[in-house]
């Protein structure tokens, strides 16, 4: 399980109010390359390092909700890691390369191949969102739990 | 169209091809960074109204990250050997996320072909490493950053071919730290030379005989190991023959000699019995087998000698000074001088004179033989010389003299 209060980087006055009044989602980061090598300070994170983004949804309302998705916009700074969108519940997963406008299980690109333009999987660096849409109702009181996993990039603004 | 298509399809390439120098050429994220993940949902309720959505927040702040390169501006310096106040320079660039400072060390492959004379960096030679790093400690050199590092050195003489390779080593100060390195790769420049002694102006003076020997001194003037080829020849006569050179059968032999060394070559050779006076050259060529357009000739005069003998006889009055100069007669005792005189250029052994004298004539006894043994049977006369050892030296002369009575 994990809590806010455990997250291993820095946490901004914002988040930190969060963690202190009820609210329907909660998202943490671990810096899951920091953890594997046992680096004295994780509350910083390294360029290169992976962090493990959890979005927690929490039905606070009196009856079940359904229609939950989630949009996550990949911030600046991060590239997202290929096939690492999961949930805990039946979810589908799509994503962006035109933040937001438009999503797709597998994103493509057009590139020129000797004079052709062909469809290639797009690369991480191109991701800008991932949505989770939720398949099914969600109890009064339950909870789902989507996660992705981005690195710190390696030159600013990917 | 198709003119239109191809002009498009050459924009997405450019752009591509910028896209893909603008990726190498950036910078990491730089330290302090703070990157935001703000996350919403969006759901509705089991009649499908819609709620305003909710949104969480979390903050990943960027640490520093160690990042050096460095990069050896003058990878093959060119020196002599020997040099002094050359350079190489490196650059140490910082590709770290963040400030950082810079710890210098270096290392030398080959000891003793280069030393390390001083470390320039802005306007200041610094003489030793700590002199360098103590000032580099306060110098912040900024993400994406660099500095210049001068090494001036020494190169040793003799090292003309000789290798070594010098690493510069830079290690970021801050934690955690990160080091690179680059090296110059240098090979002074090896120059040739070979000079063979003496230069004749020896007066070698021998006798007709085998088994003479000469010897030369050969050094390599270079600047570096060189193979010297050794080649003895006597030109313009058939007086001298060389027999061996530095102990090889033959004409020629090869030695290795280091940068200044010298080698004493010996050659051994023959003088054939051609007359008195005849001269030769015996020739040592040191010929540099890196460089065989390098050579140096040494030489040794010879002149062959010999002893030549002369023989007088002369006849006096018994008074032993006045020259027979008219007849004379029965019964009177005359004298017979024998003069051997030595006029070649070498003494000589084992003198003998024979004579026979006239039957006219009879031995009556030896007056003068100082330095000879006579001995006269009969008519036979036999006389060795015995002073000065048995040898008559050039130039000396020799006599001895007999009383004889006319028949």
């Amino acid at each position: 399980m994990l809590l806010p209060a455990v997250a291993l980087l820095a946490w901004t006055p914002r988040v930190a109010a969060q963690a202190r009044t009820p609210t329907s989602l909660v998202v943490t980061a671990q810096n899951v390359t920091a953890e594997t090598a046992g680096r004295a300070n994780q509350s910083v994170a390294q360029p290169g390092d992976e962090i493990r983004y959890r979005l927690v949804f929490t039905n606070v309302t009196a009856g079940p909700v359904k229609n939950i998705q989630f949009v996550d916009p990949i911030p600046s700074g991060m590239v997202y890691v290929l096939g690492s969108a999961t949930s805990d519940q039946r979810v589908r997963v799509e994503y962006s390369i035109d933040s937001g406008r438009t999503y797709a299980a597998r994103p493509t690109i057009s590139v020129v191949e000797s004079g052709n333009a062909v469809q290639k999987p797009a690369p991480p660096a191109r991701y800008t969102n991932v949505r989770w849409t939720v398949v099914g109702s969600l109890a009064r009181g339950a909870q789902v739990t989507v996660e992705f996993h981005a690195r710190v990039s390696e030159v600013p603004g990917q | 169209m198709l003119r239109h298509v191809k002009w498009t399809l050459s924009l997405a390439l450019i752009a591509l091809a910028l896209f893909a120098v603008a990726t190498e050429a950036r910078a990491q994220t730089p330290e302090g960074t703070v990157i935001t993940n703000t996350a919403t949902a969006t759901y509705t309720d089991a009649n499908g109204n819609a709620y305003a959505p909710v949104s969480g927040s979390v903050s990943v702040t960027v640490g520093f990250k160690a990042g050096v390169t460095v990069t050896a501006n003058t990878p093959s310096p060119s020196a002599a050997s020997p040099s002094t106040a050359d350079t190489m320079t490196f650059t140490v660039a910082n590709v770290g996320n963040g400030t950082d400072s810079m710890t210098i060390s270096d290392g030398i492959s080959v000891a003793g072909v280069i030393t390390v004379t001083g470390y320039r960096y802005g306007a200041t030679t610094y003489a030793s490493l700590a002199a360098l790093n103590g000032a580099l400690a306060s110098v912040g050199i900024a993400q994406g950053g660099s500095i210049v590092i001068k090494v001036v050195f020494d190169v040793a003489s003799g090292k003309g071919g000789v290798t070594t390779v010098y690493t510069l080593t830079s290690t970021s100060r801050r934690s955690p730290a990160t080091s690179a390195n680059a090296s110059s790769t240098l090979t002074p420049i090896t120059v040739y030379g070979v000079a063979v002694t003496p230069d004749g102006g020896q007066n070698v003076q021998r006798l007709p005989g085998n088994g003479y020997s000469f010897t030369f001194a050969v050094q390599n003037n270079g600047n570096g190991n060189d193979n010297l080829d050794v080649i003895a020849t006597s030109p313009g006569s058939p007086v001298i023959t060389v027999v061996s050179v530095n102990g090889v059968a033959g004409d020629s032999a090869r030695i290795s000699l280091g940068a200044s060394a010298s080698q004493n070559i010996v050659v051994v050779y023959n003088v054939a019995n051609v007359a008195g006076g005849s001269t030769d050259t015996l020739t040592l060529l040191g010929r540099s087998v890196g460089q065989p357009a390098t050579t140096d000739p040494g030489f040794m005069d010879l002149t062959v000698i010999k002893p030549n003998l002369t023989l007088t006889k002369a006849a006096y009055l018994d008074d032993g000074v006045t020259p027979v100069a008219s007849g004379v007669a029965p019964g009177q005792v005359i004298r017979y001088r024998f003069t051997i005189t030595n006029g070649g250029a070498t003494s000589a052994s084992t003198v003998q004179v024979t004579d026979a004298l006239p039957a006219q004539v009879t031995y009556v006894s030896t007056s003068s033989s100082t330095g000879w043994t006579v001995v006269v049977v009969g008519q036979n006369v036999t006389a060795n010389y015995t002073g000065t050892g048995g040898v008559l030296a050039a130039s000396a002369s020799a006599t001895f003299e007999l009383r004889v009575s006319i028949n």
